[in-house]
């Protein structure tokens, strides 16, 4: 492990605050690995095998339906784990939960799952971390799951729509993805946003979608 | 992003039926053997007559999602 290894591996949240030692067992038994953009990373259903970590570029963790829709569950950005909740889990049940894509080229560090169990039951701070992670997991799909049941599409698309304006990089959507995340399909969310554009909502140009009438979607958010 | 986008093509899915080439209003898309390519950037209007029509779904248009100017 190099000290480039060192300092990538600070990028993880779940390692950043780790005393040099931790760190320094961490290192000892996580790999670099370079993906390129589509490359497939974990598929759903497989045995969870290995814990991974993004310190460079995007994945997007999604699910397919019977039908083969995807529903996009998260796009996870450097600092970010993934597979720990299967890796968590006892052995004959530690099968991967979602899919996992490379959306752009991709750094990842992966550690093998035994090497990882072995690390938190030795290592108390890293152990915390982890609860503290797997807390706001939970907080934030218990929110998704309250989202689909409770909230219209209308609503759950001007939900998203605020979240895009405020995130502090906005990624570029296709309606398809859009949909994905807010668990519809594309041509529902293709036709809420021309309805939100003829009511002054939005404004849509070419590759652009501006938030013209913030306030409006905020009540729209709410209903 | 002042880059100018252009629909994505994801040639995985794609079946090249053609069918985007056949209703492209301004001929952006063309088949160059045998798959389909934006071959004129600058005439493609993003009009999403081919996401539309793409029987596969292998063609999408993107967008930035942004504040109005006054809000940020
Ligand atoms: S968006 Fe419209 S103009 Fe551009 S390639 Fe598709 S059909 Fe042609
Ligand atoms: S309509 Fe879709 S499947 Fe057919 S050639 Fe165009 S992109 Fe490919």
């Amino acid at each position: 492990m190099t000290q480039m290894d060192h300092i990538q591996l600070r990028k993880v949240a779940l390692f950043a605050a780790l005393s040099a030692r931790t760190l320094e067992r961490v290192a000892a038994v996580a790999r670099p690995q370079h993906v390129l953009a589509e490359t497939q990373i974990l598929l759903a259903g497989d045995p969870c095998t290995t814990v991974y970590f993004v310190v460079a570029g995007t994945v997007r963790v999604y699910q397919l339906s019977a039908e083969g829709r995807e529903q996009v569950l998260a796009h996870l950005e450097p600092g970010q784990a993934l597979n720990l909740v299967p890796a968590l889990l006892e052995m004959e049940e530690a099968r991967n939960l979602s899919s996992v894509a490379a959306l752009t080229d991709v750094t990842l560090y992966a550690i093998p799952r035994a090497d990882f169990l072995h690390l938190l039951e030795r290592c108390p701070e890293l152990t915390m971390t982890a609860l503290r992670h797997l807390a706001a997991r939970v907080a934030h799909l218990t929110e998704l799951v309250a989202d689909l049941s409770l909230r219209t599409v209308r609503a759950r698309l001007a939900r998203f729509m605020l979240e895009q304006c405020s995130a502090e990089s906005p990624a570029p959507w296709t309606h398809a993805e859009i949909a994905a995340r807010i668990g519809s399909v594309r041509v529902v969310v293709s036709r809420t946003l021309r309805d939100f554009a003829a009511e002054g909502i939005l404004e849509v140009q070419r590759q652009r979608i501006t938030v013209a009438d913030r306030e409006a979607l905020i009540r729209e958010a709410a209903l | 992003m002042d880059e100018w986008l252009l629909p994505i093509i994801d040639l995985n899915c794609c079946t090249n039926c053609g069918l985007c080439v056949t209703l492209c209003p301004t001929h952006a898309v063309a088949l160059v053997g045998g798959r389909p390519r934006i071959v004129r950037p600058q005439d493609c209007s993003y009009c999403a007559t081919c996401e539309d029509a793409c029987p596969e779904s292998a063609i999408a248009l993107v967008y930035e999602i942004v504040p109005a100017p006054h809000q940020n």
